[in-house]
Parts: structure tokens; C-alpha cells; sequence
């Protein structure tokens, strides 16, 4: 049974219920109900605040974040930068709802995701996060297209598979397996898969990383452009500063802290910038 | 410093390290133990017939056997020792308990000791010592008494000095080493029990049994040892004659001493009966003469009496004559003197007258005076005469009066004589008739005495046996039971060796690609190709041999016991098993564990080695994902659901991992398969036999040939038993030389008449009838046609001593238990032209009858005087069946084993999947599958596999089964594979049963897969 403690919905529900309209809209409760949520403030979608994380090694405890605090607005591209070690991926991790956090509090479009439990933050991930990974993480195994769907099969609302592998330029390449793929084909494939899931959040791990120059440039400028022309709000992770000025919102991260939050009024297209 | 790094890499890589270490544990131990099971049983058993002397032969004679004996077998060739044995079944109880059969034996001094489990032997002839294995009701404990009852015939009672015993002890005898007990002519046919007691509480002056041990020192339940036996068999049975025949001496002369004074009795009896008769007849003589005597003199008297009589009768007539006469003379006298009186007067007157002249006168009258005087002196005479004759008359009249009176005396006596004579007759009469009967006693004495002796000069030669120990029912069985052990050891173990070093392999495999960078890395560090080999020979060595070491000492002590524990149900001699350490088994066990596990890390690795350093670095191209054969069956591949696509390409994607998995599980499911149907095969084939085949209930062999009116005297006999005609069949039953090629074999020959045997024995080969066989042909049993690879339409020749006869085959019948040949009664008589002598019956009851009636009615049959043995199936199917129970337990270890290694197999390879593919497993964590979704996407393949896995193990198992039995060679039974009905469904879902565990035990190592694994660098 669909519950709520929300009067106001309530009294929806009570309504709707009274009208006969209830099994429709039930229907299409299945959509998460982080929807309902969605009245936040669209400057604050993604919002740290005080974020500590300790990891206990044996007996020492290592403060991989010590206070994070920052918010990243709604369609933007924000850039996190820092070192190794400076707590990024961690960061990353507890965004991305991989990890919890020790303390402080993590928020996506107006819903805390700091506390929720595994289940919980199953769903978080399958249904508003899309994730690029340094590395690809394709199966091997599947094709471009059958990676696209593997992620696709899982959600409630996702966008077709070919015409997003069409949309990150490998509409001839669909039925090529990983290996028959270059490095860039691969993280498009890989950014195609993120994306067809229609997610909230748009987080990529150092997706260059594993890329040569121009073919990362290709990555990023496909990055940007979602944000920038399709509206998503997408997370870079790099330490590559040399990539900043192409994000609306520049994060530093140093010892676990948020250094400097900077925002780019106006940011360059990745084919101006050089490394 | 690379070894610093190849003990982390045990202690970071700890499962896959234990993956080695359990399988090659699992793979040697389950090798070595079974193949170390029997020489661990036979060890056991050999130390416990070593310890108590277990005879070589045993001497039967018909004659029995006595101290002679003893010594004759002790001078006998290679005899190290000889002992007589008595053995006497008897109806005892103890306390008020039932009364049972018992086989009472006297202790044993030098051969077939007691072991003493319990208190002590007997010391005194009223004491006794128990079996410890089949005293299972109270009051047959430690200080009860066992108590001969009076229903033993007197006979036997008499074979007994004391018949109550205090059990001082319980014990085991090497002459049951296991569980039966045998068969026995009384109670209700079946020995439940035995004790021991000293010789001297026993009242006889034989021995039944003559133990012998010969100086042979092979090893008990050896080849060699049974060569010997087999060689020695000839000299035994000389042995055995030669008792027999001194035997038959002794007791001859024995029976003809006492005979001799049986004769000497009757000879004595003889004569005192003839000493007697003449006396008798002496006696009645003398009186008889005497009688006859007394008749002759009265007789004689009453003819002088007679002739007295006649003469006084004639002296009478004669004096009553001479009177008249006389008197008639005295008359004449008279007148003559008148006359002359009147002459004188006239002469006178005459004269007066004269007449006459005086002279004349005077002369005259001179003349009649004188006439006168002379006249008067004649009548004088007559006068004297008659009163004489009176006188005479008189006497002759006393005569006779005495004479009459004599004659009535004599009447008198010759009554007293008759009437004593009378009396001698009728005594001799009575004389007659006793003596008529003692002589009639005599005669049917000696008649008797005549017939002992010939009895005696004619007494049977006798029969001998000399039965080797193999011929001891609990020996060979134990021989038997320990060779099925090792047959089934043969070959589950290799295949679970072969497992074990598959897994070996794969695993090694894995870990070297694994670790491709590293290797490259030390390569480019300089370290040489056989420092990095020599770690991973190392890691993979060290993991074999520490599992094949741990695995060898376990299985050798584990499975031999286990084993052993179970066979204690049939064996009670020890408790415990030998722990044997065959130590070239353990090296070459040790050599091919270590030779697999490093053989494969080396052809793993070698691979390696042409790439260059700089290469290895490089994380290694992962395999190209390819389509696969079923993706080409658009309209099938379109079907199946998008991750149901995932996980079939996986599975096909690897062959290698493909490959090894369904080897592994289907060898799991093979094991299942043939381990149960091991146990289908073996266990229910005294049922099969019973149920199927030999429907007849007791088998009844004599030692004479069976004429009719001995088969009515046997009907007779049984009637009380409830054994009517149509439910006995007698037949022939004998062993013939059966030659096939240049193979000759001994089997049982039934020969009979077709009609009417179908409801004694059922031929038939599955579901197919046979018909009894015709003239000239044969129905041979599945174990001969097995062995000897002969079949219908085959031509074999039988021999039976020197005649031979061909024989066509036209059926092979199924059988399980004992091996036989049948043929009819006119095959026999035309084969081998003489009458099929009948010396063994079926009895057949009504399905259902009560097991006490069959019971009793084979110890009625085994009464007839007749009757050798008379055996019932009930007993032959409950040995059957408790012999294969025990081999349960090997089926259960073997299931068992399968089922361990189907878990070690199957979290092996879902462990190198899951080590292999973390990166993909926290892929998809991070793409938000659900823990089952990842479980499912992991697992699915692992039952895809298993399912596959199991399909392809249905055939290797049946195929598994069949070698298994066909190796199992047991003389007299037959194994023919068999599957229960749910054998193949069950040990299919068990093989998912395992695959589950295994995926349940494996959710957790997937749920700790963290998803950072995501981030890190390809390897």
C-alpha cells in the first residue's frame, strides 16, 4: 500500500482515491519517490554539507574527508579537482551513494541521500546516477549496445539505447564488442550507458584518465555538452587542473576539505583548452 | 625477498590457496583412503587369524576323528600342527528363557584360539564361554547359565558329562569371523549361537572336527597364500582318506571286539542251552525207561499172573479130572471088590456049594481075597489119590485166587504207570517248546551276530573332506567383502583424482593470469624465469602437498574406519581398524599431486615467459566478447531475455572455465549417480534374485539318488510340514566342466523336466520369458555369459568326469546369486548317456507362507535320513542382504565425497568467476542492480553450467556404474548395473542442491565485493 506522512499528500491521495483515480496514478507510483521531493531549489541540486568520512584502519583512523561543504546547481558542470589523496574519491564514492559518510549531511534535487540504507541507496544509484568510470568498466562480453541496455534494463524511465550510443557518435558501432572498440569509443559506450539511464546526476570518474590527449578532448566536449546543451547536470572528477575553466563550477578539494568553490560564469569549450 | 612475497600472496589469496589445499586433500585422501581400505580390513583381519591361529584345512570325516588322527595329521607333509575339535549342536537355554539351538564346541588349544572379550576362559568342565556377537537377550550375559535341555534326544544327552554351564566369559572364534552362524539339523534348522566348554564335559571319545595348520607362513587372505591353499588341496585331501581310513579301522575293530563278545555271549548261550536240553532230555528218558520198565514187568507179571491163572485152571480141570477119574477108579475098585466079594460068596457058596473043590474053593477064594486085598490096596491108593487131588485142587484153586488177586494189583499199578506216563509227556511237551524258543533266540542272535559282522566287513570306506579355510563361510565371505572394497576403489578414486587436479589446474591458471603485470614486473626487475616459477611452483606446491599430505594421512585413517564401522555389523572380531600407511602408495599419490598442480602452474606460466616483461605489464587484451552459435537462431536468441543473454554468452564466452565446470559437476552428478546406483545394484539383489528368479523356498540336497519310492518316503516324511507333491520338484543339480574355447569353467547343471519349473525358478532375461530349454540346448546365466563373453546361438561343450556333450545356447537368463546352467532331463541322458541321478529337491511355498513354516519344513527335510543339507532362501537372502548393507557405507562415503567435491568444484570455479569478474560485479553494483540481481547475474551461469553439468553426468555415471560393477568380480553373485526409479532425478537435484549451497555460501563473498572495485585500474 502506498503510504506517506506528508498530510498534504495525504489528502491527495484521500482525494484521488475518492475520485477513481487512484490505480493510475498508482501505476505510475513506481517512479521513485524522490520525485515528489522535487520543489528544492534548483541552485542547491547536489548539496554537501559538512561531510566528514573516517575510515578506520586497524587502529588508526584516517579522515579521508574532513568537512565538505559545497552545492552544485541544476544543469550545471561542476569540476572537483584535487590531488591523490586529497579526498576526491571519496567524495565521489558517498555521491555516488557507494559509501556512506561518518557525518554531515548529502543531498540530490532536495533528498537526503546520507541517510539512507543499502537498499535504499541501490535504488539512489540505479535510478538517478549514471557513472563513468576511469576505466570503462564495460562487459566485456556485450556489445556497445548490450552494455547501453544492461543499464537500461534496470530503470524505471530510460532513454533508448541506440539513439543514445546514435547521439554519442557510435550509432555504426553498436554491435562491436569492447575489444573490437578504441579507448574513446569504449568510454563513449561507456558515457552512452550513463546517460541512456536518464539520470539525475551525471558523475565521472577521471574519464580521461585512461585516454590520449585528443581522444579525451572528444570525452570532455561530449561532457560538457550534455550538460550544457541536454540539460544534465554532470560531475567531473579529475585532478587534471588543467581542465577547470571548462566547468560552470570549479570544486577544490585539499585534505579532505572543499578549498575553493568557484563559479565559471562563462566556461570554455573543451576545444579551446589545452594540457 | 620473493619468498616474503609468495607467503603473502598464500596469505591475501588464503581461499584460492585452500581451494588447492581441499581439493588435492579431498582428490588423495579419497584416492589413497579407499584404495588403503581394503589392506587396512585385511590387515585387521589377518593380525586377528595370525593371533588366534586360524586353521589352513579342516578334516571332516564320516568316521569323526580321534587322537590317532591328531597324529597321523601331524606327521602328515608340511603340517605344523593339528587339533581335534568337538563339535555338537544342541537345544540349551539359559535361565527361562526359549530354548535355542546352540553349536557347543570344546576350547581350542593351539588352533582357532578365543579371543576373550569379556571375563575369563573356562576353568572348570562346568563352566563355559559365550559368543560375544550374537548375544544380544539378556541371559546370555557373563554369569548366567546355559542349561541342555531334556528335549535333546538321549543319544545326544549322553554325549554330555555336565549340562549346565556358567558362562565365565564372552569371546569371538576365528571360525566365525562373521555375523552367521550356519545352519543346523535341529530347533528350527538355523544355529543361533555357540559356546564353548572343556573337552572333558563332553562324554565322547571322538572328535567331529580335525583342525589343521599347515608350516605355509604366506600372509592370511593373500593370493599367494590362497596358491598354497590350492596347492596343498590334494595332499589334505589324502590326509582326510587316510583319517577316514583309520577311522573306519578302528572303529571296525572296536565294533568287532565288542561283537566277538556278543558271539562269544551267543556261544556260551549256546552251549548252555544245548548242556540243558540234554539234561532235560536225559531226565525224561530215565523216566520214560522207568515206565517202560514197569510195563514190561507188569506186563511180564500179568502174563506169569495170565499163565498162573491157566495152569491153576488146568490144575483145577485136571484135579477135578484125576478126582473123576479116581473116583471113578474107587468105584471100579469098589465093584472089583463087591465082585470079588460076590466071586468069594459064590465061591463059597460054591464051595458050600461046593461046587468047587476047597482047593478049587480055597483058590478061589484065595483069588478073590486076593483080588480082594489087592482091589482094597488099589482103592487105597485111590483114596490117597484123590484126596490128593483134592488137595491139589485146592492148592491150584488158592493159585488162582492169588493170581486174580495179582492181576487187579497189576491193573492198579499199570494205571499209577499211565497216568505217569501221561505226566512225562506232557513236561516233555513243555521241555520241547522252551527249548524250541531259546533255540529260536539263538538263531535270530546269531542271524544278528552274522549280519554285524558283515556290517563290519563291509563297512562303508566313508567320506572325507578336506575344506580349506576358504571354504569358511565368515572367511570368504570377508574375502569377498574386502574385494568389492577395493574393486570400488579402483576406479572412483582416479576419477576423483582427476578432479582434483583439474581444479588444480584451472585455479593455477587463473592465479598466473591474474597476476600476468606482476610477473612481468619481476621479470623486468631482473628476477629470472625460474625465481618467478619458482614462486608460483611454490604456491601451488606447497598447497598440494600439504593437501595431499594431510589428505593421505586423514583418508587412510578416515576411510578405512568408516569403512570398518560398518562392517563391524557383520565382523565382531575388532573393533577397530588397522591404520595402515602404505608408503609407495602415499609417494606416488604425493608425486602426482605435486606433478599436477606444478605441471599445470607450469604450462600456465610458461606461457608467459615468450611474451616480453614490457608487455606483461600491460594489462592483457581482454578476450574479444564474441557471438555465439546461438545468437545466429535469431528467433530463439530474440526470446530469451536481455540478462538471460548476459549470462548464456559468459557461459560460452570461457570454454576453458566452460570446460572445467561441467567436467567437475558432472563428474559430481556422475559420482551421485553411479555411488547410488552402486547401492541400487547391490543392495536389492538378494531381492531381485529372490523375487525375481528363484521362487523356491528351500533347497534340499541328498546323498542318495532320489528313486521314487525314496521320493515318496521323503513326501511322506515332510506331509506334516505342509509340503504336498506339486510344491517339491526333485532334479538333478550337479557341477559340470563347462568348456568354452580353451576356457573351462565348473558350474552347476540343472537338468530337468520343462513342465511346471517356471514356479520354482523363473527364467526369463528382462522382461522376456525363456522356455525351459529343448533337447540339445542350454540356458547359461548373465555372470557366465559375462565372463565368458558366450551367448545365444553359442555351441559349449559339457563335461561331466570323462563324457562330453555339445550343447547349443539358447537363452541367457538373468541371475544374480550363484551360477547355473539348466538343460532338460533328455539333453543329460542323451548327452551323456546315463540316467541324471536326482539328488536335490526345490520345495516351493505358496507366496506369503510364514517364515517358521518354511523354516521348519527345511529342518524336517534336513531330518530325512537322506537329506545332506537342506538350506532356505530366507537365509541365503538375509546373508545376501546384510553383506550388501554393509557396502551402504561405502556408497555413503562415496556420496558423500561427491557431494564434497561437487562443493569444492563448484566454490572453486564460482570462486575464480567471482575473482575474475569483481570488476564487473562492481560495475553493475554501481549501476544499481539489487544484491539478487547481482546474485542472479553471477549465479545463473553457475546453474546453466550445473545444469548442463548435469545432463552430460547422466551417461558418465551410468557408464561410471557399469565399470564399477562390471569390475567388482565376486564368485557366485552377479552384479548387473542397475538404476533405481529415482536415482538419476535424485542425484541431478542434489548436484543443484550443492550448486545452491555453494551460491548461498558464495552471496556473502559477493556482497562484500566492494563497488571501489569499480575505480581501480585494470590490472
Amino acid at each position: 500500500m502506498y503510504e506517506t506522512n506528508d498530510p498534504e499528500l495525504k489528502e491527495k491521495y484521500k482525494a484521488l482515491k475518492e475520485a477513481g483515480l487512484l490505480d493510475n496514478i498508482l501505476e505510475k507510483a513506481d517512479v521513485p519517490e524522490e520525485k515528489e521531493a522535487a520543489a528544492a531549489d534548483p541552485d542547491d541540486y547536489v548539496v554537501f554539507e559538512h561531510v566528514r568520512k573516517v575510515y578506520h584502519v586497524g587502529e588508526v583512523d584516517i579522515e579521508a574527508l574532513a568537512d565538505a561543504t559545497f552545492s552544485v546547481s541544476k544543469g550545471e558542470l561542476a569540476i572537483v579537482v584535487g590531488e591523490s589523496g586529497a579526498g576526491k574519491t571519496t567524495l565521489l564514492n558517498i555521491l555516488g551513494g557507494m559509501d556512506t559518510l561518518t557525518s554531515g549531511r548529502v543531498l540530490l534535487d532536495g533528498r537526503e541521500i546520507s541517510s539512507l540504507n543499502t537498499r535504499e541507496l541501490t535504488k539512489y544509484r540505479r535510478y538517478d546516477i549514471g557513472f563513468v568510470f576511469q576505466f570503462y568498466n564495460l562487459v566485456q562480453n556485450l556489445t556497445a549496445l548490450e552494455n547501453v541496455s544492461l543499464a537500461t534494463q534496470i530503470c524505471s524511465d530510460p532513454l533508448d539505447p541506440a539513439e543514445t550510443l546514435k547521439a554519442v557518435g557510435l550509432g555504426d558501432r553498436m554491435y562491436n564488442f569492447p575489444g573490437q572498440l578504441s579507448g574513446g569509443e569504449q568510454q563513449r559506450v561507456a558515457i552512452a550507458r550513463a546517460l541512456a539511464k536518464n539520470p539525475k546526476l551525471l558523475l565521472c570518474d577521471e574519464p580521461t584518465g585512461a585516454l590520449d590527449y585528443n581522444t579525451g578532448k572528444q570525452i570532455l566536449q561530449l561532457l560538457q555538452d550534455q550538460a550544457h546543451k541536454s540539460g544534465a547536470t554532470v560531475i567531473i572528477i579529475t585532478h587534471n587542473k588543467a581542465i577547470t575553466p571548462m566547468g560552470d563550477r570549479v570544486i577544490s578539494v585539499r585534505s579532505g576539505r572543499v578549498q575553493d568553490v568557484k563559479i565559471n560564469p562563462h566556461p570554455v569549450p573543451v576545444s579551446e583548452i589545452e594540457w | 625477498m620473493l619468498r616474503k612475497s609468495t607467503f603473502r600472496e598464500i596469505r591475501t589469496s588464503l581461499a584460492r590457496y585452500l581451494a588447492i589445499f581441499a581439493i588435492v586433500a579431498l582428490g588423495v585422501g579419497f584416492f589413497s583412503g579407499l584404495k588403503d581400505c581394503k589392506e587396512s580390513m585385511v590387515s585387521t583381519a589377518r593380525k586377528y587369524l595370525d593371533r588366534t591361529n586360524f586353521y589352513d584345512y579342516q578334516i571332516l570325516s564320516s568316521y569323526g576323528a580321534d587322537d590317532d588322527s591328531v597324529a597321523l595329521a601331524e606327521s602328515w607333509d608340511e603340517v605344523k600342527a593339528a587339533e581335534g575339535s568337538i563339535q555338537i549342536d544342541v537345544m540349551a537355554r539359559s535361565g527361562d528363557g526359549d530354548s535355542r539351538a546352540l553349536k557347543c564346541i570344546s576350547l581350542p588349544d593351539k588352533i582357532n584360539t578365543l579371543n576373550v572379550v569379556e571375563g575369563r576362559l573356562p576353568e572348570a568342565s562346568n563352566e563355559c564361554v559365550v559368543d560375544s556377537y550374537s548375544i544380544t537377550d539378556a541371559g546370555f550375559r557373563v554369569g548366567d547359565f546355559i542349561e541342555i535341555t531334556d528335549e535333546n534326544d538321549k543319544d545326544k544327552l549322553d554325549e554330555f558329562r555336565e549340562t549346565r554351564f556358567e558362562i565365565v566369559g564372552l569371546v569371538n572364534t576365528p571360525i566365525y569371523l562373521d555375523y552367521q552362524r550356519g545352519s543346523t539339523d535341529i530347533g528350527n534348522g538355523s544355529l543361533d549361537t555357540f559356546f564353548f566348554i572343556d573337552k572333558d564335559a563332553f562324554d565322547v571319545d571322538y572328535y567331529t572336527n580335525l583342525y589343521i595348520k599347515l608350516d605355509g607362513d604366506q600372509q592370511a587372505l593373500s593370493e599367494e597364500h590362497e596358491d598354497y591353499l590350492k596347492a596343498k588341496e590334494d595332499s589334505m585331501k589324502d590326509l582326510a582318506e587316510a583319517v577316514t581310513a583309520g577311522r573306519r579301522e578302528t572303529a571296525q575293530e572296536e565294533a568287532q571286539k565288542e561283537l566277538d563278545e556278543k558271539k562269544q555271549e551267543y556261544e556260551d548261550n549256546l552251549a548252555k542251552y544245548k548242556r540243558e536240553k540234554a539234561n532235560a532230555e536225559n531226565k525224561l528218558n530215565k523216566a520214560e525207561n522207568k515206565i517202560n520198565a514197569g510195563e514190561k514187568k507188569i506186563k511180564k507179571t500179568r502174563k506169569q499172573l495170565n499163565a498162573a491163572i491157566t495152569e491153576a485152571n488146568a490144575g483145577i480141570e485136571q484135579a477135578n479130572a484125576a478126582i473123576a477119574d479116581l473116583k471113578t477108579k474107587k468105584a471100579q475098585a469098589e465093584g472089583g471088590i463087591e465082585e470079588a466079594k460076590a466071586a468069594k460068596e459064590q465061591a463059597k457058596a460054591a464051595h458050600e456049594g461046593g461046587m468047587i473043590s476047597d482047593d478049587e474053593y480055597a483058590a478061589a477064594i484065595a483069588q478073590a481075597d486076593a483080588t480082594i486085598s489087592g482091589l482094597e490096596g488099589n482103592l487105597n491108593d485111590i483114596n490117597n489119590g484123590i484126596s490128593q487131588a483134592e488137595a491139589g485142587l485146592k492148592q491150584a484153586q488158592e493159585g488162582l485166587a492169588q493170581a486174580e488177586a495179582g492181576l487187579k494189583e497189576l491193573d492198579k499199578q499199570k494205571n499209577k504207570l499211565d497216568s505217569s506216563e501221561k505226566k512225562l509227556k506232557k513236561e516233555e511237551r513243555k521241555a520241547d517248546n522252551e527249548f524250541d524258543k531259546a533255540k529260536r533266540e539263538l538263531d535270530d542272535a546269531k542271524d544278528k551276530l552274522d549280519e554285524a559282522q558283515e556290517k563290519i566287513d563291509d563297512m562303508e570306506i566313508g567320506n572325507s573332506f578336506a575344506l580349506s579355510r576358504k571354504e569358511n563361510m565368515g572367511y570368504s565371505s570377508f574375502d569377498s567383502n574386502s574385494s568389492i572394497v577395493s574393486n570400488i576403489s579402483k576406479i572412483f578414486p582416479l576419477f576423483f583424482f582427476l578432479i582434483a587436479a583439474l581444479v588444480c589446474m584451472t585455479t593455477m591458471t587463473r592465479m598466473v593470469d591474474e597476476q600476468r603485470t606482476q610477473i612481468g614486473v619481476l621479470k623486468a626487475l631482473g628476477y629470472s624465469n625460474s625465481q618467478i616459477v619458482g614462486k608460483y611452483m611454490f604456491y601451488s606446491g606447497s598447497g598440494a602437498f600439504l593437501g595431499a599430505v594431510l589428505g593421505f594421512f586423514v583418508g587412510c585413517k578416515v576411510f578405512p574406519t568408516v569403512i570398518w564401522n560398518a562392517y563391524t555389523m557383520m565382523y565382531d572380531f575388532s573393533h577397530s581398524v588397522d591404520y595402515i600407511i602404505n608408503w609407495k602408495l602415499g609417494l606416488i599419490v604425493l608425486a602426482v599431486s605435486l606433478l599436477c598442480s606444478m605441471g599445470a602452474t607450469w604450462v600456465s606460466i610458461a606461457a608467459d615467459f615468450k611474451v616480453p616483461p614490457a608487455e606483461l605489464i600491460r594489462p592483457k587484451t581482454p578476450p574479444a566478447g564474441r557471438r555465439i552459435l546461438l545468437e545466429r537462431i535469431r528467433p530463439l536468441w530474440n526470446r530469451i531475455s536481455f540478462l538471460y543473454k548476459v549470462s548464456i554468452r559468459n557461459i560460452f564466452r570461457d570454454k576453458k572455465r566452460f570446460l572445467m565446470m561441467v567436467i567437475g559437476v558432472s563428474g559430481c552428478t556422475a559420482l551421485l549417480i553411479a555411488g547410488i546406483g552402486i547401492r541400487a545394484t547391490i543392495s536389492k539383489i538378494a531381492d531381485y534374485q529372490f523375487d525375481e528368479i528363484s521362487l523356491y523356498d528351500i533347497t534340499v540336497m541328498f546323498s542318495k539318488n532320489m528313486t521314487e519310492d525314496r521320493q515318496k518316503d521323503f513326501m511322506e516324511e515332510m506331509k506334516d510340514a505342509g509340503v504336498t507333491g506339486d510344491s517339491v520338484r526333485f532334479l538333478h543339480r550337479g557341477e559340470v566342466t563347462v568348456i568354452i574355447g580353451d576356457k573351462t569353467t565348473d558350474i552347476t547343471c540343472v537338468a530337468t523336466e520343462a513342465e511346471g519349473f517356471d514356479q520354482f525358478i523363473d527364467l526369463h532375461t528382462g522382461d522376456q520369458h525363456l522356455d525351459y530349454p529343448g533337447p540339445g540346448e542350454a540356458i547359461i546365466v548373465k555372470k557366465t555369459n559375462h565372463d565368458y563373453g558366450i551367448g545365444v546361438g553359442d555351441e559349449i561343450t559339457l563335461r561331466d568326469d570323462y563324457r562330453e556333450m555339445k550343447v547349443k545356447i539358447v537363452g541367457v537368463a538373468d541371475n544374480y546369486v550363484y551360477d547355473s546352467i539348466y538343460i532338460s532331463s533328455d539333453t543329460y541322458r542323451d548327452g551323456f548317456g546315463m540316467e541324471p541321478d536326482i539328488k536335490a529337491a526345490y520345495i516351493d511355498f505358496e507366496e506369503g507362507t510364514a517364515e517358521d513354516v518354511i523354516r521348519n519344513a527345511s529342518a524336517d527335510a534336513a531330518g530325512y535320513e537322506y537329506t545332506a543339507a537342506a538350506q532356505t532362501n530366507i537365509d541365503v537372502r538375509e546373508n545376501v542382504n546384510k553383506m550388501m548393507k554393509s557396502l551402504n557405507s561405502i556408497v555413503y562415503v562415496v556420496i558423500l565425497s561427491a557431494a564434497l567435491l561437487a562443493f569444492i568444484v563448484l566454490y572453486n570455479l564460482t570462486n575464480i568467476n567471482i575473482t575474475e569478474r569483481i570488476r564487473e560485479i562492481a560495475t553493475i553494483k554501481v549501476l544499481g542492480f539489487y544484491q539478487l540481481e547481482v546474485s542472479q547475474y553471477v549465479f545463473r551461469e553457475n546453474l546453466f553450467l550445473t545444469a548442463v553439468a548435469a545432463i552430460v553426468g547422466i551417461p558418465m555415471g551410468d557408464g561410471l556404474l557399469k565399470f564399477v560393477i562390471d569390475n567388482i568380480v565376486l564368485s557366485m553373485i552377479y552384479f548387473e548395473p542397475r538404476h533405481g526409479p529415482y536415482d538419476i532425478p535424485i542425484s541431478v537435484a542434489m548436484t543443484f542442491v550443492f550448486a545452491f549451497l555453494v551460491n548461498i555460501a558464495m552471496q556473502k563473498r559477493l556482497r562484500d565485493v566492494s563497488m571501489t572495485e569499480s575505480l581501480k585500474a585494470v590490472e
